[in-house]
């Protein structure tokens, strides 16, 4: 989809055309999917995150003037639907699900048992791919979403400023900061990650 | 150069935005060094590894679930536009969607024959996670939450939550749910599931022990059943 198309599908969208916005979202889903897992770490928050989101997008595009690219307005409000839901759950101070599954793991890993265990190769891979997200997990949220807005979504230090209403220094100093942070998360499990 | 302004440059040196004549100071304050060299070869390491991360698929019906919500969604904000005569309230955008909880609800996921995706239970022993792209979410499945409305007696008066996931519930499927409770499982809810909520809220006298939900399609040939055994509250 070029620009102009994008702009033109916008447009319809604001007008309640139900057939464009079908369209919009097809076009965004997966990357908005992805973001919300980086973000949250976990699948089915993800999902959560991912249709609030979508809502607020149908709830707000009027008000979408076009001076953002829509997809900076777009993960703006993904973020924004993450960092909300992180901070509802502190108020509550929810009693976390992986510490309650973890109580549960037992009668959890009983009933689940992988069907056909690939390659050794594909675990340990997966084992790094988990160990690292995990370590996003445990940075602060807006290290976290900084993080994951750079690295996995590839935005510039530009749009990250855009999207977290934070000025290019701070978000320069502030990754910087993330990544050393991650870095040193990641140090007892260097050898997983060994050029 | 200190060491506390040397860490300040490593990004933008690994991202080779420093001018020359800082990259020159830095290089030179890393010869001399060692420890600030190999935090550089390890912030490059971890920052090559951050730029790999894989992909993941979607979920299985997220798409129609969405449209099916929005639809949901816009039939409610058409109808609150018609009762008000407001063509546009700003504060809806920012109503809360969830419910608040009192404080420490407890929280809880539980499965039974299906399987379910945890983050922990994918690192746990057992190994059966061997693929990203083969995650368990990709299976229907059912998140559970029990909000009481006394913390402080999880066990009497709360909120018992199912949230469904992976489930082909477009409107012509009808998914319908009905929530079971106790030894005689007596019914306690029954309800069409995405009209317009992702999840159930049943109100209950106290906390039950066993609870059986079955979710059956109307059109479609899709039933799924799961019972769980809630494990015994130990308080906030
Ligand atoms: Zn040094």
């Amino acid at each position: 989809m070029t620009p102009a198309e994008e702009k033109l599908l916008i447009e319809r969208c604001k007008q309640g055309d139900q057939a464009a916005f079908d369209k919009l979202i097809r076009a965004y889903e997966r990357r908005v999917y992805n973001l919300a897992y980086r973000l949250s770490g976990n699948y089915d928050e993800a999902n959560d995150i991912s249709v609030d989101a979508f809502l607020r997008v149908f709830q707000a595009i009027r008000l979408f003037r076009g001076d953002a690219n829509f997809s900076t307005w777009l993960f703006r409000i993904v973020t924004n639907v993450y960092l909300d839901r992180r901070k509802r759950m502190k108020n509550r101070q929810h009693l976390s699900l992986e510490e309650y599954i973890e109580l549960e793991e037992n009668s959890v890993a009983r009933q689940v048992e992988d069907p056909s265990p690939g390659p050794q190769a594909t675990i340990e891979q997966t084992e790094r791919w988990e160990k690292l997200q995990e370590a996003i997990n445990a940075l602060p949220d807006y290290q976290r979403a900084m993080i994951v807005l750079y690295h996995t979504e590839g935005l510039s230090y530009e749009e990250i400023a855009q999207v977290m209403s934070l000025n290019i220094g701070t978000v320069k100093s502030r990754l910087n900061r993330a990544r050393l942070l991650l870095r040193e998360k990641l140090e007892p499990i260097k050898e997983l990650f060994g050029s | 150069m200190q060491c506390q302004t040397a860490q300040e440059l490593f990004s933008d040196y690994i991202a080779q935005e420093l001018d020359r004549a800082m990259t020159l100071s830095l290089e030179h304050h890393l010869s001399a060094c060692p420890a600030c060299r190999d935090e550089v070869a390890a912030l490059r390491r971890t920052w090559q590894a951050l730029d790999r991360m894989p992909r993941v698929d979607l979920p299985p019906y997220f798409h129609e679930n969405l449209i099916s919500r929005i639809v949901a969604e816009q039939a409610r904000v058409e109808q609150e536009a018609a009762a008000r005569r407001a063509a546009w309230d700003w504060r809806w955008l920012f109503r809360p969607r969830q419910l608040a909880f009192g404080a420490a609800a407890l929280a809880l996921v539980l499965a039974s024959a299906e399987v379910i995706q945890t983050q922990r239970a994918a690192l746990g022993p057992v190994g059966w996670v061997t693929s990203l792209f083969r995650h368990p979410s990709q299976q229907p499945h059912i998140r559970v939450e029990w909000a009481p409305e006394n913390p402080a007696d999880p066990a009497r008066r709360g909120t018992l939550i199912v949230r469904w996931y992976a489930m082909p519930a477009t409107p012509d499927s009808g998914l319908t749910y009905s929530v079971l409770t106790g030894p005689q499982d007596t019914s306690v809810s029954t309800g069409v599931l995405f009209q317009p909520d992702t999840d159930a809220r049943i109100q209950l006298e106290q906390r039950p022990e066993t609870v059986r939900i079955r979710v059956t399609g109307a059109t479609t040939r899709f039933r799924r059943e799961w019972s769980l055994t809630l494990p015994k509250a130990s308080g906030p």
